[in-house]
């Protein structure tokens, strides 16, 4: 088991297209990912469980993942989180 | 008969068309299922997903092709709804569990969705459910087969009317028919529909209350996505007005794609700074690409229609102003306390105070604000947190008298030593503005500077107060005018004792952005002028054009003068007499006395 802790850095949070970027990584692995707030616990595969994280900008969570990938699967979403979900860079480029 | 309907602006623009009705609900009913069918049903679920799954692909496409990648990932989160185990399980193990047929089964998760999500606590996250429920309603409209087919005439114009619209299906209608207008029951600003109509430029009016009551189906209607106004069966020459403010807009929009980064410079090198007045915190980006130099009067008060039983909390507001100065830094970002009151009350604030007579001078704004305090404490405690974050500036609304100003002082007070108790950061002192738009305060603004740092005239209702005239009567509009000579003398006086003692001041009424009456301001020498976005390019242009040499000498003519009327009249003469061939723009080389005409009596009638 891997464990690592994020922050949601983006503006709106942990928002739908967040939220779907994030349950895509996370699909590509076949490990079991979580992601914790407090006491809950989400499921990083199901977009439901991450938008009922409800975690805004400046959240803690943990990142918990287990299986035959789980240091890339970790490292995957680590990026993810900090990178801000690449929220700003395609809102620039796009609109 | 030809009748005004009035609601919230949404997005802005003119269109005009024909009312069609947008019925998206569908209602699920239990029946039971026999045990040797459960399978089956679970397999008819499964199609329906996958049916859901397909549209949303489709749609996903056009979307990307429309609006850009970024917008399509909307699709995305849903299509991601739609593969979710949690969803998809849940459903099943309902259909297997209480042996019920596959919609009513969905209806319980969303159900259960649904009370989760209002658990949240963040609005905007809050507001995702929208998305949620959007896909799942895909879903069941598959599995009852009542996806309505779109056999609508594509050629014609069509105006949306419904209770509410979720994105997808207003991407699809967009998709399929030439919709020119949206008019809701229910949406707010911050809604996906909201964002997608200002990306699409589509007019959008929400906040009408039955408006399958009050909006018929198959009529002809105007919307005004500025002002908020549906028109209903609209007069030949009202089409006609509107058209020609429809036309301005247009050519503004392509006036933006040259020169916006310019700056408003008389050819005799006075500066108009040029802002933008905004109601919703989204359309910053708007105002920076017409080229604005600051947000000169942000309208709060749709935050405090964003939620139907409580007001916004500190950190509700704190997070949207913090968002605006940060994306505006460095210009400034000027917000006013919320303008409640009058017309713009939310329902269950309503039900909770008295009923006032005359709504339009009674308890609002300022009066309001002081009485019930919890309104505007945590509004003011997050504009000072804001403040830390960029050039934030609070205007104050309503006031009459100088008594208002110190209890607001008081009360900005209250909320630093809360906020200094609780350790936060903040800005303790952000400019603090008075709005002048009651006119026995336009004669108080030379004691003004020993309270507050900046003034801002609203020349809306400074007008409409003066003249005791409303501004949005139809049969007296002729009345409604900013050339009143008596009008002209009382903002020349607050530009020049403001500025006498010190205060900056800044215009923020529709005048602000009106031909006519800019070498009257630049006359004045008022060096901040705020208005819709959209007008910024096509003033910034005409202000290039006007001396200010030229406009000290109408004003001093105007002074003069006795009637209105013939302030305009002179007004009009000198435009046409100085750009005998029309200028660049054809806003002004077409000028002429009925479109002056036409164009005062639209413009004159926006809230600010």
């Amino acid at each position: 088991m891997k464990e690592a802790e994020v922050k949601v850095v983006n503006l709106r949070g942990l928002h739908a297209r967040a939220a779907a970027r994030l349950v895509q990584t996370a699909n590509q692995f076949t490990s079991q990912i979580w992601l914790i707030r407090d006491n809950i616990q989400s499921d990083a595969k199901s977009i439901l469980g991450v938008l009922l994280l409800a975690a805004p900008k400046g959240t803690v969570l943990k990142v918990r993942a287990s299986g035959p990938d789980e240091e890339e699967a970790v490292r995957a979403i680590q990026q993810l989180f900090e990178r801000g979900f690449y929220e700003e860079a395609t809102e620039e480029s796009n609109e | 008969m030809t009748r005004l309907v009035r609601g919230t602006a949404l997005s802005p623009g003119i269109g005009y068309g024909r009312t069609f009705y947008w019925a998206a609900h569908v209602v699920a009913v239990p029946i039971g299922v026999e045990p040797d069918q459960v399978q089956a049903e679970i397999q008819r679920f499964r199609q329906a997903v996958q049916q859901a799954k397909r549209e949303l692909k489709e749609m996903r496409e056009k979307v990307a092709r429309i609006l850009g990648v970024y917008k399509a990932h909307i699709l995305d989160a849903q299509i991601h709804m739609l593969r979710d185990r949690a969803i998809l399980e849940g459903v099943e193990t309902r259909i297997r569990d209480q042996r019920v047929n596959a919609e009513w089964a969905l209806e319980l998760v969303i159900r259960d969705y649904y009370h989760r999500f209002q658990a949240i606590e963040d609005a905007y996250l809050r507001e995702r459910w929208q998305d949620v429920q959007d896909a799942l309603r895909r879903v069941q409209r598959a599995l009852m087969g009542t996806r309505p087919p779109l056999t609508l005439p594509e050629t014609e114009s069509l105006v949306l009317v419904a209770e509410e619209l979720t994105p997808s299906d207003f991407v699809e209608l967009v998709g399929a028919i030439r919709v020119r207008g949206l008019v809701l029951e229910q949406a707010s600003a911050a809604s996906h529909v909201a964002i997608l109509a200002r990306s699409l430029r589509i007019p959008a009016v929400s906040g009408i209350q039955r408006v399958f009551e009050t909006v018929p189906s198959g009529h002809k209607v105007l919307i005004d996505g500025y002002e908020g106004n549906v028109i209903v069966d609209p007069t030949p020459l009202q089409v006609q007005e509107y058209r020609s403010k429809r036309k301005y807009f247009i050519e503004h929009i392509r006036l933006l794609q040259q020169e916006a980064t310019e700056v408003a410079q008389t050819p005799d090198g006075f500066r108009v700074h040029l802002l933008a007045n905004i109601e919703f915190a989204d359309e910053w980006e708007q105002a920076i690409e017409y080229g604005a130099e600051g947000i000169g009067l942000f309208r709060s008060e749709y935050l405090y229609f964003m939620y139907p039983d409580r007001l916004p909390s500190e950190e509700e507001h704190y997070r949207v102003y913090r968002d605006l100065v940060t994306h505006l830094h460095p210009r400034p970002v000027v917000i006013r306390t919320a303008d409640l009151g009058a017309e713009k009350l939310p329902q269950w604030m309503q039900e909770r105070l008295p009923r006032d007579s005359n709504p339009l001078i009674g308890l609002r704004a300022i009066r309001l604000g002081l009485k019930r305090r919890e309104i505007w404490e945590p509004q003011i405690a997050a504009m000072l947190r804001a403040a830390v974050h960029g050039d934030l500036r609070i205007l104050v609304p309503f006031v009459s008298t100088i008594e208002e100003v110190l209890e607001f002082l008081d009360m900005v007070e209250d909320v630093r030593h809360r906020l200094r108790k609780s350790g936060v950061e903040f800005e303790a002192n952000p400019p603090i503005g008075v709005m002048i738009e009651i006119p026995a305060m336009a004669y108080m603004v030379r004691h003004l500077h020993e309270f507050v740092q900046f003034v801002s005239i609203g020349t809306n209702d400074l007008i409409q107060f003066m003249l005791a005239v409303a501004r949005d009567h139809e049969g007296l509009r002729y009345l409604y005018k900013p050339y009143h000579p008596a009008v002209l003398r009382l903002i020349y006086t607050v530009v020049q004792d403001a500025q006498d003692v010190g205060l900056e001041v800044n215009i923020c009424g529709e005048m602000a952005s009106d031909i006519l009456s800019i070498p009257l301001l630049v006359g004045m020498g008022c060096p901040q002028l705020s208005m819709t976005p959209q007008w910024i390019p096509a003033i910034r242009f005409f202000i290039q054009e006007v001396h200010r040499a030229d406009g000290e000498q109408l004003l001093e003519q105007a002074l003069q003068m006795r009637m209105g009327t013939e302030v305009e009249e002179m007004l009009l003469e000198w435009i046409q007499s100085r750009f005998p061939e029309g200028i660049y723009h054809p806003l002004i080389r077409k000028l002429n006395r009925t479109d002056v005409t036409s164009r005062l009596a639209v413009t004159n009638g926006s809230g600010s």
